[in-house]
């Protein structure tokens, strides 16, 4: 029985035996009793509501607020709260990150210095730490191996514009007048050559904050003094190019870079749609002929389909100053090396702020990303007969890194003519620009075409004092087709081979 | 009506007005009605009229009252839209009878006001705006469609929480939500300006019926209490600077929690449909919105369809008449194509009227 028809039911009786009411009430107190835990207010008018004052917490004796009374959260801090009243803790590693966006840009700036004798410090490949050639002392470098889980930045204005900026360390800029790269050194550094073009027409500034600051590294495997006989290996394979290049780059100087890369991730969700021809075998019958015939007709249809396809670490080139082509020959770089970036891995070495804007590697990365998306929806597509193709990509979860990797530059001369030659400081993997031996090249080709030619001569001659030369020309015109194929197989070859 | 005098005499001191409880033995809702208006129609089942009882269970007088402020013009002109779009309305459904129907009646509604203090958790929701992009291929090449999405990123919150909230309402009558929702309820489940609400006087009551609350101010609270919940929420949300939360988990003591009875004005008109059901129709006495189940008649679209039934009928026998003649002379043929056409329009029309009134009645 409800409270209220128990109430009703009750009223009923009264009724028939004619209580009064204040006995009535009586016997209703227990139902209507205002002893409810919450007091009855007088008369107020109703106050605005939408700006509540706190509240005033209870006595501090009371033991049930006690209780409810927290400390803070494991792995958690306070952050700032916008009401009155209530207190916010948040995640610590949110809270730091939310408190380093808002912080006022300063930071605590390395300058290499060793503490023990005040001598410039490097980062020494060997050991992994930053070393001090003059006392000997080595400090081991506090960052996190990440690999490929390393975080990444959504495309928002917000991440833009509180990514951090900057080396984080004291450096500066060097510029070549030749090239117009911007290479940034230690500042301790005395370097008057150009890494990319190997110019001395450089000269020497305060860095550009401006730049996002990368965020990861895979710093460098390789050492220095390595790089030469990497070289030698490389400019030795292969005859079409000059003896004497090896003694031509013995010369050059190896300088490790790190030098910038963009990776993008994203989902392309795509849905397309084109008309498909299917081929259909038609019997039908001819008049001409007074036959039935077979023949192939086709069927044209709209299709619709979709295609779904999670591109991940996607590398985007930084830098204009060494040719993209190069840079892939360079590729894989083993990105479960990346680390979280520390300013001392760049003690003692060169770094190169990106030259490429992200929505410029951006735009690259996604034309990429599209045309293959288009490729694998035509491929869905089981016929060869498609017109009308038409292809909608949304692009979801578009995620970017601005990373550092490892790369040795060198610059030789051969002939009056500049030439690159880069290492992976990774994996220790060559690739750059090698002259072709030319005469060498020509003296080949001519020999390939020269057999055909020449049996094609004789056989003219022979035609000339009256025999049949038939079975001459067309072994000549034979040989002289290989022959020609051959060749220009040869000259693509040390084309592709002099532009690396 | 038998009202006995001493309750009347009594509900005046307490009340400042003329008042005797009654009760409606079809649906169990207890009022407090004006001496003057006898033995009203049940306003809120009209299917009984009220009858009086010696005391309510809960019948203190409120401390506010959210005066009828919707002038006569404006009732009328929107009991008129509201009927626009009924076909065929039955007699009694117009603005005159509704108006001539119409009572006044008092909806009470509890206001808790309570301290919270406590810990609380959520899961807070950020927006962000991202820059994305579409690309479409057609023959002619890709073409790039920049496109700014909001999306959310959810973090856990944590904290602490002491404040105090304010007229919080809490329902006094069982179907309280289905009444607010019919009167024009807002996203705060509650369809009227408590602002302008006012001091309880004798003469912001007027002749209305006051209805008395069903629910105790105890259970009261435990609605109450869950919209202070919701509030928190809000409200740490409002802190944590977050535009959205879930889970949100309140582990807290209410403390300095106050009651008020507040009344709020509906006006309830009735019509008959066409089985002699009484149905109401309920205004909103603040905004003036109206609600209500609406009817058309299928007698008063019964009174179009027999006429042209009847016509299609005549017609027919108009069209065989010419039908036989065109086969004696065929240049009467054309006449009797034209009645046939007539007949057969008459007699797809016929129907229609009934079917128009049935299908509304059944959307």
């Amino acid at each position: 029985m409800s409270l209220f028809q128990h109430a009703v039911d009750t009223h009923a009786d009264e009724h028939a035996i004619g209580w009064t009411k204040e006995s009535r009430r009586e016997q209703c107190s227990r139902l209507d009793s205002l002893d409810y835990g919450i007091a009855r207010i007088g008369k107020r008018a109703i106050i605005a509501r939408s700006n509540p004052m706190s509240a005033q917490p209870p006595s501090p004796s009371d033991s049930s607020f006690l209780s409810l009374q927290r400390t803070i959260p494991e792995g958690f801090l306070r952050v700032e709260s916008k009401l009155e009243g209530i207190t916010v803790y948040a995640p610590a590693a949110l809270a730091r990150r939310a408190a380093d966006a808002k912080g006022d840009g300063s930071e605590l700036v390395s300058n290499f210095k060793c503490p023990n004798c005040g001598a410039t410090t490097a980062f020494d490949p060997r050991v992994e730490s930053v070393t001090c050639s003059n006392c000997g002392s080595v400090y081991a470098i506090h960052a996190q191996r990440v690999g490929r889980n390393a975080s990444e930045f959504e495309f928002t204005l917000d991440t833009l514009n509180s990514a951090p900026r900057g080396w984080g360390s004291t450096r500066r800029d060097l510029h070549c007048e030749n090239c117009g790269a911007n290479i940034s050194i230690a500042p301790t550094e005395l370097s008057n050559t150009c890494p990319f073009c190997g110019s001395n027409r450089v000269a020497a500034r305060a860095a550009m904050p401006a730049a996002f600051r990368p965020r990861f590294i895979i710093p460098f495997k390789i050492v220095r003094d390595g790089c030469p006989k990497l070289a030698q290996a490389w400019l030795q394979r292969g005859w079409l190019y000059p003896r004497n290049l090896v003694r031509a780059a013995r010369g050059a100087q190896f300088t490790g870079i790190y030098l910038p890369f963009w990776t993008f991730s994203a989902q392309v969700n795509a849905l397309w749609r084109a008309e498909v021809g299917h081929e259909r075998e038609e019997r039908y019958f001819d008049v001409d002929s007074m036959k039935f015939k077979t023949r192939t007709v086709l069927d044209w249809k709209w299709e619709t389909g979709k295609t779904n396809l999670p591109f991940t670490n996607v590398i985007s080139t930084g830098t204009k100053h060494v040719p993209a082509e190069l840079l892939e020959q360079l590729e894989p770089f083993e990105l479960n090396a990346l680390t979280t970036y520390e300013p001392a891995y760049l003690a003692g070495w060169r770094a190169q702020s990106y030259e490429i804007p992200l929505d410029t590697a951006w735009e690259a990365a996604r034309a990429r990303m599209r045309e293959l998306v288009r490729e694998m929806s035509v491929e869905q597509i089981d016929s060869k007969h498609v017109r009308n193709f038409s292809l909608n990509a949304a692009f979801d979860e578009e995620a970017w890194r601005l990373i550092l990797l490892p790369v040795f530059l060198a610059a030789y001369r051969f002939q009056g003519k500049t030439y690159q030659l880069v290492i992976n400081g990774q994996t220790g993997k060559v690739a750059g620009q090698k002259p072709v031996a030319w005469t060498r090249i020509w003296l080949l080709v001519a020999a390939l075409v020269l057999p055909g030619v020449l049996l094609a001569g004789v056989g003219l001659m022979l035609r000339l004092v009256g025999y049949n030369p038939l079975g001459f020309v067309l072994f000549g015109g034979f040989l002289f087709v290989i022959g020609a194929l051959a060749a220009v197989w040869l000259i693509q070859s040390a084309l592709r081979a002099r532009d690396g | 009506m038998n009202i006995h005098l001493s309750v009347v005499a009594e509900y005046a001191s307490e009340w400042n007005a003329a008042l005797h409880p009654a009760h409606c033995p079809n649906c169990r809702a207890s009022f407090l009605v004006p001496a003057s208006a006898g033995a009203p129609l049940c306003p809120n089942c009209l299917a009984a009229r009220l009858e009086p009882l010696p005391a309510l269970e809960r019948d203190a007088p409120p401390e506010l009252i959210v005066p009828f402020s919707v002038p006569d013009a404006t009732l009328r002109a929107n009991v008129e839209r509201w009927l626009r779009d009924v076909p065929f309305k039955p007699p009694t459904l117009n603005s005159q009878a509704l108006e001539k129907s119409r009572v006044a009646v008092f909806l009470p509604l509890y206001l808790a006001d309570t301290s919270v203090w406590g810990a609380w958790q959520a899961q807070m929701g950020f927006d962000y705006l991202v820059a994305s992009s579409e690309e479409r291929f057609n023959g002619n090449g890709w073409a790039t469609h920049r496109v700014n999405e909001t999306r959310t990123r959810w973090e856990a919150r944590a904290g602490d929480i002491a404040r105090k909230y304010e007229n919080v309402p809490a329902p006094a009558l069982g179907h309280h939500a289905r009444m607010m929702n019919e009167l024009g309820a807002n996203s705060e489940q509650l369809s009227y300006d408590l602002s302008r609400a006012v001091t309880f006087s004798s003469e912001a009551l007027g002749t209305a019926l006051v209805r008395a609350p069903e629910i105790a101010p105890d259970e009261a609270w435990q609605t109450a209490q869950k919209e202070v919940e919701r509030r928190a929420g809000k409200d740490c949300q409002t802190a944590a600077g977050a535009e959205h939360h879930e889970q949100f988990v309140l582990r807290g003591v209410y403390g300095d929690a106050n009651w008020t009875l507040l009344l709020l004005p509906m006006y309830v008109m009735s019509y008959s449909s066409d089985d002699g059901k009484v149905l109401p129709v309920r205004v909103n006495g603040q905004t003036g919105f109206v609600s209500g189940v609406k009817r058309a008649s299928i007698s008063r679209a019964m009174n179009w369809t027999i006429p042209i039934a009847a016509v299609a009928i005549v017609m027919l026998g108009v069209t065989l008449i010419f039908s036989f003649a065109a086969l004696q002379n065929e240049h009467v043929v054309p006449f009797a194509i034209l009645l046939m056409l007539v007949t057969l329009g008459l007699a797809l029309a016929a129907p229609v009227p009934v079917i128009r009134a049935w299908a509304y009645n059944r959307q």
